[in-house]
């Protein structure tokens, strides 16, 4: 008790050093003075007027996390829930699926989802975990800035220099979930530059089915990629990035597929292959004109491949993108940038699903423009505006405004509106379903037919107005505390209608010569809008030199309402991201080579979807055995052996599971 | 708030309290200690004219989140600062003090031979300056800042650091600034 009063005291003691004259300090005294531990990086975005998070490698080592989907658990106001071992759900501020199709995900730069359905394949995305740098995620429409699907936010990966991964770095994890190895070798190329390699190997095991069975779910992923940085000849205004990845993924799970049988059943449980590997490369060059300007020029290519049993994707794009950062201005402070992207994609259907267009070329060209203005020393007024061409629905405009007052050194507040729209998916252009029609729960078919449901390409997209409010403050340099609240309304959100016209039974027209089988056009038909309001919440107190407290909270509140009638599935998105999230980490440095963490998770219940409400305990114990070999111990989900965590309404023909409680050890060695 | 911690605070047992620790973040200790050894360096005669001003250089970004500029204008010793930001190598040779963003850490063997003879003093934070023939390393030991001061290096270009500061740091030699 007079442990936690006496500390509680300090750090509001502490408030006297914010007036502190550095200069006037004696060097016995700030040799004396302790570091406060905000890193440079998270400083400067903790600076934007933006509902922002910064997850530093330390961060994410400390975790215990073995995967990125796993790491951003973290991150107030972004819901990640397991599907199975090898499918995770994320989003951010609500409408959470396999499919959610609100996210721009960055991974240096690359545009990791997939145009297909908008939304990421998070099993593919991965890399050596020490080398991330940090993973920023901007809470909250960020379209003008960053780029096309940033409806409800922006994860932007980052991994760190060549220059800051040199020499080796092996480990491996075994445990009764997860095995994974790893290695990579960092050194210099020439006199100017740095380069990395690496290769990776990793395998998750199967989780448990609801019923208590094998859930047939492993993964087994080989991966391998390069960076290298390197500086102009003479002078350091350039600097020069290539780097690439390849990957080779092999995942299974379980999958309720239709039986075109009249007597029925009408489907059964058939076990899933996911076969998907891919590439990329990218380059980069920025120039430094001066300390607050800079042009800077990347393009990559990547490729993905990814069969499964209802579709084969396959795709390639080409991305280039120039920004130019104008040095201040009067009171201006301009950014402005274009980009160009191609995509070819080839799709093969199956006796489920069919597509309009197997193949298509889709060209986008976009660019925006973005100025800080300072209104007087302590206001700033950023405006922006993001412009999009894209086939599907033309010309977009998306603009941006954020007000930030610095009320002192540690203290900011920030308000913002915003306009964006998510480009309608792939699917939703040109999908077709084919499922048995008389299905469970209606009249027992006489005939035997298949409903044809074909997307609606007249789609206009989904736009959202979104406003914002947000306080930040350093209470003392060991007591800091961040505050955002939204508003969203959504407008044009896709539903899936089946239009009967009146008279007719069940509405279906003949295909072609085949009288068993009938379409039915089917939305996306953008005719339902939503309201979703919350609250994010999060402090950090460094309690002790040794002992880190970090804790967040967020409010999720969904509303749809829907215009329309005979809406399909209208009241999903509602119910399937959780009202409340907590989390608290206690990082706490036991001595000089043991370290220690755990993490508290609280998700609440998905009512509807017979997910109860969760409270995890993750923990590690790190123990530096000598310089450069570390032992980790990690334990998941401790409280639970195992826990049921999500079903994808998006995706509700696979089945759901069981996530088991993990226990992993893990030795790196560095040399 | 603050009163009733110093209130809760009587009642506690008098160890709890020790000496009064300031909390600041790195780049302000950091700038803080660069003044210092403005402070604290004797420069050879001639090479500090009197009256005329102090320049202290950056080399590459400037790491320091806004804490060194104030300095700018500040006096020392009777002497004005002025702070400038330098990209080429052979500007470097006018500066008393120059600090080396990290970043640049590739660019340091070829700064330092160019700076061979001259009295500039040199100060970075990357791990292995004071190793590689750099006079003043930062570093970070159990949450406070560490110098790591190259004797061998400060010699070579005829500088000399007062004891007030010497006693409290940890002096390294390296043959490579001789």
């Amino acid at each position: 008790m007079f442990a936690i009063v006496y500390m509680a005291c300090k750090a509001f003691d502490a408030v006297a050093a914010d007036d502190v004259d550095n200069f006037a300090l004696s060097p016995e005294q700030l040799f004396n003075a302790t570091v406060t531990s905000v890193s440079k990086s998270s400083q400067k975005l903790m600076d934007a007027p933006a509902a922002v998070y910064v997850l530093t490698n330390e961060d994410i080592m400390r975790s215990g996390a073995t995967s990125i989907p796993e790491a951003l658990r973290l991150v107030p106001g972004v819901q990640v829930a397991r599907v199975n071992a090898n499918s995770w759900a994320i989003s951010i501020r609500g409408f959470n699926g396999t499919l959610d199709d609100k996210l721009l995900v960055l991974i240096d730069g690359r545009t990791v989802y997939d145009p297909l359905f908008s939304g990421v394949y998070w099993d593919i995305q991965d890399t050596v975990l020490e080398d991330i740098d940090r993973i920023e995620v901007i809470r909250g429409p960020g379209a003008a800035l960053w780029g096309a699907n940033a409806v409800n936010g922006v994860i932007n990966i980052i991994t760190k220099k060549a220059a800051d991964t040199q020499g080796n770095l092996a480990s491996t994890t075994y445990g009764n979930q997860d095995g994974i190895v790893e290695e990579r070798y960092g050194g210099k190329l020439g006199d100017n530059g740095y380069y990395r390699v690496y290769g990776k190997y990793l395998d998750r095991g199967n989780e448990r089915l609801d019923s208590g069975g094998n859930a047939n779910d492993a993964q087994e992923e080989s991966r391998g990629g390069f960076r290298a940085d390197w500086k102009g000849s003479d002078d350091a205004r350039d600097d020069f990035t290539f780097q690439g990845d390849a990957y080779n993924s092999g995942a299974s799970q379980y999958r309720f597929q239709s039986i075109f049988s009249l007597p029925g059943p009408h489907s059964q449980l058939v076990p899933e292959d996911l076969d998907a590997h891919g590439g990329n490369m990218l380059g980069r060059w920025t120039r430094a004109y001066s300390d607050d300007s800079k042009f800077t020029l990347q393009s990559y290519v990547d490729y993905t491949y990814r069969d499964q049993l209802l579709l084969t994707d396959e795709r390639a794009t080409f991305d280039i993108d120039a920004q130019y950062e104008f040095p201040q201005m009067d009171r201006h402070k301009i950014i402005i940038g274009g980009g160009y992207r191609y995509s070819r994609d080839d799709l093969t259907g199956s006796p489920f699903i069919t597509f309009t267009n197997i193949g298509e070329d889709t060209s986008i060209y976009s660019s925006f423009i973005q100025d800080k203005i300072t209104l007087d020393p302590k206001w700033f007024l950023t405006l922006g505006s993001k412009f999009e061409h894209n086939p599907y629905i033309g010309f977009v405009a998306e603009p941006d405004a954020r007000l930030q007052w610095q009320i002192d050194d540690g203290q900011m507040a920030w308000t913002s509106a915003s306009h964006a729209v998510r480009t309608p998916s792939r699917l939703e252009e040109d999908l077709h379903i084919i499922q048995v029609a008389g299905s469970a729960g209606g009249p027992p078919p006489t005939v035997l037919t298949s409903l044809d449901t074909i997307a609606n390409p007249g789609y206009n997209g989904e736009e959202v107005n979104a406003y914002e409010l947000g306080y930040r403050k350093q209470w003392t340099p060991k007591v800091s505390t961040d505050i955002a609240g939204f508003y969203n309304a959504y407008h044009g959100l896709s539903t899936s209608t089946l239009d009967v016209p009146p008279g007719a039974i069940l509405g279906l027209f003949v295909v072609g010569t085949d009288p068993s089988r009938f379409e039915e056009p089917f939305a996306p038909e953008g005719n339902a809008w939503a309201e979703t309001y919350g609250v994010e919440t999060t402090a950090n107190w460094r309690a002790l030199d040794t002992l880190n407290l970090s804790a967040s909270h967020s409010l999720l509140v969904m509303t749809l309402h829907d215009n329309a009638t005979g809406t399909l599935g209208a009241l999903a998105p509602e119910q399937q991201s959780p009202k409340y999230e907590a989390n608290l980490h206690a990082a706490w440095d036991v001595s000089k080579d043991v370290t220690y963490d755990a993490m508290f998770y609280y998700t609440s219940a998905l009512t509807n979807y017979l997910v109860e409400s969760h409270t995890r305990l993750d923990m590690r114990v790190g123990w530096r055995i000598m310089d450069g070999l570390e032992f980790d111990l990690v334990g998941q989900d401790l409280l639970d052996a195992r826990t049921h965590e999500f079903v994808s309404p998006t995706d509700g023909h696979v089945l759901p599971v069981d996530i088991n409680r993990s226990v992993y050890g893990k030795l790196t060695w560095k040399f | 708030m603050r009163w009733m911690c110093l209130l809760l605070l009587l009642t506690l047992p008098a160890w709890a309290y020790g000496a009064d620790n300031l909390l600041l973040a790195e780049q302000e200790i950091k700038a803080g200690l660069l003044y210092n050894f403005l402070k604290y360096t004797d420069w050879p005669a001639g090479n500090m004219n009197n009256g005329a001003p102090v320049a202290v250089c950056i080399f590459g970004a400037d790491p320091f989140a806004g804490y060194l500029q104030p300095m700018a204008g500040r006096t020392v010793n009777q002497r004005p600062i002025t702070i400038r930001m330098i990209h080429k190598i052979e500007n470097a040779g006018a500066c008393h003090l120059l600090f080396i963003n990290a970043d640049e850490k590739d660019r340091w063997p070829q700064l330092r031979d160019s700076l061979k003879g001259k009295s500039v003093l040199t100060v970075s934070d990357f791990s292995g300056f004071a190793d590689s023939g750099g006079m003043i390393e930062f570093g970070k030991r159990n949450d406070h800042i560490s110098v790591d001061l190259n004797i061998d290096a400060l010699e070579a270009a005829h500088l000399h650091v007062q004891d007030r500061l010497l006693k409290l740091v940890t002096v390294v030699h390296s043959g490579v600034g001789q």
